[in-house]
């Protein structure tokens, strides 16, 4: 029996689940293993007997947060995939403002209607078995991860920064080359692959688990970064705080 | 040992005339400045022979940072059988560090059971070593690699008009066939020598007889000098990753989409990484840094010193050129050596 | 002095596993399940009690495992598993008939000779009793070379208790001075009750003729080293096996290392002396 696998999107730009369709030459290998049974942006049939529940977008409205419980109920193994999932990505960025404000800014003097709520990762609401990190998702790593559930396999994050993909490929450090990089305080799995191409990483795969963020802090002031800029850096995908929300 | 004199035009001609039966690797000058790194030669004249140090270390040709080694097959009787690949390969401008860390990797490579892979690859490497002069980060000197005296076939050391080249071997001696080369002159010899002794004046170095490091390690364990270096640490494994001794691994399983075979695969490690040494219970034997950073110098300058008789360090400098916190092994060393003299009076007295 | 590599004689088939297919699979605990195994070679695994394997759920990983059964000229051999990571999980799921890989044996395992004629301390806790019941199995098949034979079991709640139906033999036997215990007091359980150095007061222990087989988590052995030390068992006759993180199980991907020691390479058994300067090991 091949597993069920159903994709959601909630509040994001559906890019992750976009990213699944661009395995063009993988995606025929990934329906001999798996049937897709439920998918807004791919087709039209619907079910609740799901496997497998891949979600992308972060939970931001109250009835995100009905939504995502009830596909909680009806799946066996709920994924968080991509940074908005994952860590609540660039959405958590609104959270320190008031709701209020974030609605007045967005739609104007209209907006108060809109239900809004501060933005949080899948898994502040419902418990997550597993989560592909990034903005968008790593297509290796998506292929991996599908190979090793089917495997009965739990798939397994690493739990060392980028720094160690960089070295890998050999790649000159952007720092010196004269950009920032969150890089050495940032999860793995991606190839390196914004360094790869000579740009910084920004942070979208989220922290290692025992990140030295002082250590951070003070590489980037000593490369000419202000404290401002610092936390920019810091924040841009990982702003996410349950105190905020 | 033979000494010839080589210009630089023959030196082009030499890799020419390698290319023409080998996969031929050079150092070649990256992106930014002063980063080099190994790459296949397409161009003798984008070879650069004057550098300091690549990114990564010409191991990876011996060792690739990420190497198949098992191929599978799952379904009713599943099999598996070894991968094995290897060509004929020149490393071309080899430093004597590199050239040290090759040899002391032939020798934990192959103690008690011998790698497949690593040697196959070696067997078909011949290496042209070349000579340079130390930046600020290099401690050559003090680690006795400076000079080394096995482990190339060929090797280039800079002097007026080209290059004095010593012929090491057989395979190095027919490498010079039909390249043009003259008799070294006693001036040229001299340049050689004097070349030499410029590179041993480094103000980078140990504050003992690199003989007598792991003398030192024997009271240190519980200093606190491994917290204090580690507090800025962010154990992100780059020392490791660009160590031209370092040979830790791990293992990867790379299923095809099918799920009926396979391939295993090994990538460089780091014992500086959190998860190194944690067990599947999840019990971590070195959960904090300090531990991790401490293991890291012990077994280059203590076990594996001990263990093989030579450091496992090459004094390259790349682990502190490349570390954004400037861990430097140099400073850690001789703090190491100070409380180590330390104790010894504190327990003479 | 460097190697001349073009000598040296490479072991093409060193990291390759050889098939071994699944005979028997015997319930053990909730988490625990002894696999029976048969090489397809035909040929003795030809291990020590106290070697380890390592086990390929090809697709999904490899796994260091110590052998638990005795040393036998057939070519099967079984393995007690928790199920605790994705190997051994992968075990779990399966049935007679299915393949594994295996290599080795590799490492050191007990040293059989040094313990002929003694006076034999069993000191197993949890699933530290796996590797040891391959020695004990030895040893009981060959009871007249050995003196006065002491196994001590302990385990935190009944249900976790290993090789029920072999140790109820073992109680049998009246050459075999066997006493269990569990952490807590436990409805199911009218026996010894407190953690296993409980069991040492009551020992009658001659140190000058006694080798201690202790095999346990981490955490026991700082407790038991201590009772040994007290009953005057000299640090060369206390014998142990440690478990680390390995991947190659030969000496080179540098996980297992301990201090200045190849777990994989080394041990995994140890004798206390071995050891006791070593601040990673315990």
């Amino acid at each position: 029996m091949k597993p069920r696998v159903a994709v959601f999107s909630f509040t994001g730009c559906e890019g992750c689940s976009l990213a699944i369709l661009e395995c063009e030459n993988e995606l025929l290998g990934v329906l001999n293993l798996v049937d897709i049974v439920r998918w807004r942006e791919a087709m039209s049939e619907t079910t609740e007997d799901i496997d497998i529940a891949l979600v992308d977008g972060s939970i931001s409205t109250h009835a995100g947060v009905k939504r995502i419980k009830k596909i909680r109920e009806m799946s066996k193994l709920v994924i968080a995939i991509g940074a908005c999932a994952h860590t609540g990505g660039l959405n958590a960025m609104k959270n320190k403002y008031g709701m209020g404000e974030v609605k007045e800014v967005v739609y104007g003097p209209d907006g108060a209607e809109f239900d809004t709520i501060p933005a949080r990762p899948v898994s502040a609401v419902v418990p997550v078995e597993f989560a592909l990190p990034g903005c968008p998702i790593d297509r290796e790593e998506f292929l991996r991860a599908i190979k090793e559930l089917c495997m009965g396999k739990m798939p397994k994050l690493p739990n060392y920064p980028v720094c160690v993909e960089c070295k890998r490929k050999e790649n000159v450090c952007v720092f010196f080359k004269g950009q920032f990089c969150m890089g050495p305080v940032i999860r793995a799995g991606c190839g390196a692959i914004c360094p790869s191409f000579g740009e910084g990483c920004e942070g979208c795969r989220g922290f290692i688990d025992n990140p030295n963020k002082n250590a951070h802090q003070e590489v980037l002031a000593e490369f000419g970064l202000t404290a401002q800029e610092v936390m920019n850096h810091f924040s841009m995908f990982n702003s996410y705080k349950e105190s905020e929300v | 040992m033979t000494l010839r004199a080589i210009d630089y035009q023959a030196v082009l001609a030499l890799i020419q005339s390698l290319m023409q039966e080998a996969k031929v690797v050079a150092p070649h000058q990256r992106e930014g400045e002063r980063q080099w790194s190994f790459e296949e030669v397409t161009e003798p004249a984008n070879v650069c022979l004057e550098y300091t140090s690549t990114v990564l270390p010409p191991k990876k040709y011996a060792f690739p940072t990420q190497e198949r080694f098992l191929r599978y097959e799952l379904g009713e009787s599943p099999k598996a059988e070894p991968i094995i690949e290897a060509e004929p390969l020149v490393l071309f401008g080899v430093h004597t560090c590199d050239i040290y860390a090759l040899n002391c990797l032939d020798i934990a490579m192959t103690d008690e059971h011998v790698d497949p892979n690593w040697v196959a690859r070696r067997k078909q490497m011949r290496i042209v070593g070349v000579d340079c002069l130390p930046d600020e980060y290099c401690f050559c000197a003090s680690m006795g690699t400076a000079t080394v005296h096995e482990g190339y076939d060929l090797f280039l050391t800079p002097v007026d008009g080209g290059y004095v080249v010593e012929v090491a071997t057989e395979a190095g001696e027919e490498m010079l066939t039909n390249i043009p080369t003259k008799e070294a002159t006693s001036a040229q010899v001299a340049q050689v020598k004097a070349h030499l002794n410029k590179k041993m004046q480094q103000e980078h170095k140990l504050d003992c007889d690199v003989s007598t490091l792991p003398l030192h390690f024997s009271g240190v364990a519980d200093s606190e000098l491994w917290e204090q270096h580690a507090e800025r640490c962010y154990s992100c494994g780059t020392c490791n990753l660009v160590c031209p001794t370092c040979i830790c691994y791990d293992v990867l399983e790379q299923l095809n989409l099918a799920l009926d075979g396979g391939e295993r695969v090994r990538v460089w490690d780091s014992c500086m990484l959190e998860e190194f040494a944690t067990v599947a219970t999840g019990e971590n034997f070195r959960e904090e840094r300090s531990q991790r950073l401490r293991h890291r110098f012990f077994r280059k300058y203590s076990y594996l010193f001990t263990r093989y008789g030579q450091p496992y360090c090459c004094g390259c400098g790349r682990c502190v050129r490349q570390c954004l916190v400037h861990i430097d092994p140099v400073p850690i060393l001789n703090d190491v050596i100070a409380e180590s003299q330390k104790g010894a009076t504190v327990r003479g007295a | 002095m460097a190697l001349n590599v073009s000598t040296l004689k490479a072991e093409p088939n060193l990291y390759t596993p050889e098939m071994a297919a699944l005979t028997e699979v015997v319930p053990q605990t909730e988490l625990e399940t002894l696999f029976k195994f048969e090489l397809q070679s035909g040929n003795p695994l030809g291990h020590e009690p106290g070697q380890f394997v390592q086990v390929s759920c090809l697709g999904i990983g490899e796994a260091p495992i110590s052998v638990s059964s005795m040393p036998c000229p057939e070519p099967t051999f079984d393995l007690c598993v928790r199920n605790v990571g994705n190997v051994t999980a992968a075990l779990h799921n399966m049935t007679a008939g299915d393949a594994v890989g295996i290599r080795g044996p590799f490492g050191h395992g007990f040293p059989i000779d040094a313990l002929k004629g003694k006076d034999l301390l069993f000191v197993a806790g949890g699933i530290g009793l796996v590797p040891v019941r391959s020695l004990i199995q030895m040893v009981l098949a060959n009871r007249d070379e050995y003196a006065a034979v002491t196994i001590l079991y302990g385990f935190k709640t009944p249900g976790e208790m290993l090789f029920r139906d072999e140790i109820a033999q073992w109680q049998e036997r009246e050459d075999v001075d066997l006493r269990l215990t569990v952490d807590k007091p436990h409805s199911d359980w009218d026996g010894h009750v407190g953690v296993i150095t409980t069991l040492f007061p009551e020992l009658e222990i001659q140190p000058d003729r006694t080798k201690a087989i202790v095999v346990g988590p981490p955490i026991m052995y700082r407790f038991v080293l201590q009772e040994c030390k007290l009953k005057g068992i000299g640090d060369d006759d206390i014998i142990l096996s440690l478990e680390r993180r390995m991947r190659c199980g030969v000496g080179k991907c540098g996980h297992c290392q301990i201090n200045n020691k190849y777990v994989c390479q080394d041990g995994p058994v140890f004798t206390y002396n071995d050891i006791k300067f070593m601040w990673e090991a315990i």
